[in-house]
């Protein structure tokens, strides 16, 4: 009797630990100069210059809204990009990759890009909806 | 700190004309891009989603609209109403509240001429669930084991939405369930989802149309369902180095876009 009842919880166990399906993550790379905060549904964290930081994609209760800060100023972003042809796969487990520059506009990286600092001029993606800019900038 | 305003847009503008745009259809098609959820919000605590149905998919639907559906079919009353177009369906749009069904059956581009045999989809379904009927008892004990757990996590701090139930998808959903861990897993016609089925996962779908997917593998596959995960993982490990892998005959056709139960 016992024995299938720990056949069970390791099949349960495994499965939960693989669950079906990942929510989908956004990867942002720092390319400011100065460290940022990012403020997103699921995350409040730091993001060192030249650093990245992964939180969930901001399409649920958000709508899409998230913010970053930086030296005094807040800058909100409406993050809701049509991204039918940006690959997005399993495969790539840092979901959709953008990157804020020093005027803190966005753009966004090739779904496949696999470096662990901004990309330069020639990765970046020419795609409809970026640059982002942020909709709202309060200072002070 | 900025206060989260009110956003321009709003849920469900990427919809195509959906209702009404062709007679029948019923249910709005979503575009493929990232505004689409459009949930019928009801408060940050409850919400209802409208999907292709909830975990009573499978019995009979309510008459909706006039009494004479009680006595006739729609097709004789489109003759009587609608003689010029004999659509029974969009006397039922004209006249009553739309009534859910599969898209696929309200697609006139698609939808067969072999007449529907909807008790006999009907009796399918609720075998599939009583077959399916030892994975949602595991998937009932473990989400609501994590409802439990969910509540103290919010009052806690650790999460940010109270744990909550509904129905939805083929199954019965438990969202924002810690349980859900970095996503959704269903077990028999139960997803329990660590957020809400609105997300969006990394395959670029929706989770609760994902998720609905491995609902109708278990109606399929029934006590064999959670080996078939168990082994479709460990192929898609050792194949292609992931558990999602396009080996894993469970995830394969729930990836697709639009999801489906299995690859072809």
């Amino acid at each position: 009797m016992k024995r299938p009842g720990v056949f069970s919880a390791l099949l349960l166990a495994s499965l939960v630990l693989n669950a079906c399906s990942k929510f989908l993550q956004v990867t942002l790379f720092n390319n400011t100069g100065g460290a940022i905060e990012i403020h997103a549904e699921s995350k409040n964290a730091t993001i060192a210059p030249n650093q990245f930081e992964r939180f969930k994609y901001p399409g649920e209760s958000a709508k899409g809204v998230f913010h970053l800060s930086s030296g005094g100023c807040e800058y909100l972003y409406e993050f809701s990009p049509k991204l039918d042809d940006y690959g997005l796969s399993y495969e790539f487990e840092r979901g959709v990759q953008i990157q804020v520059e020093k005027d803190f506009s966005i753009e966004l990286l090739p779904v496949s890009y696999k470096g662990n600092f901004p990309a330069s001029g020639e990765i970046i993606l020419k795609h409809e909806g970026f640059p982002l800019h942020p909709v709202s900038q309060k200072c002070g | 700190m900025v206060s989260m305003p009110k956003t321009p847009f709003d849920w469900g503008d990427d919809l195509d004309p959906g209702f009404n745009a062709d007679p029948g259809e019923d249910t709005a098609s979503i575009d493929r891009g990232f505004l689409v959820p459009a949930p019928y919000w009801v408060g940050d605590e409850g919400f209802s989603v409208r999907t292709s149905g909830g975990i009573l998919d499978g019995l009979p639907e309510p008459h909706g609209g006039s009494g004479l559906q009680l006595l006739m079919s729609p097709q004789d009353i489109a003759s009587i109403d609608s003689p010029g177009t004999g659509n029974a369906d969009e006397h039922m749009i004209q006249d009553s509240a739309p009534i859910p069904q599969k898209a696929e059956d309200n697609n006139p581009r698609t939808r067969s001429l072999v007449p529907y045999d909807k008790t006999s989809e009907d009796r399918r379904s609720v075998a599939g669930k009583i077959w399916n009927l030892p994975n949602s008892a595991i998937g009932m004990a473990y989400g609501g084991l994590g409802y439990l757990t969910g509540w103290p996590s919010k009052w806690l701090g650790l999460q940010e939405n109270a744990p909550g139930i509904t129905t939805g998808n083929n199954a019965v959903q438990f969202t924002d369930n810690p349980f859900g861990g970095v996503g959704a897993i269903t077990l028999g016609n139960v997803q329990v989802i660590n957020g809400k089925p609105t997300g969006i996962g990394d395959d670029g779908n929706f989770v609760g149309p994902h998720e609905e997917q491995h609902t109708y593998q278990g109606e399929q596959l029934g006590p064999l369902y959670l080996p078939s995960n168990i082994f479709g993982g460990l192929a898609g490990v050792l194949i292609d180095g992931n558990w999602h892998g396009s080996h894993n005959w469970n995830e394969a056709g729930p990836q697709q876009q639009p999801p489906v139960p299995w690859s072809k």
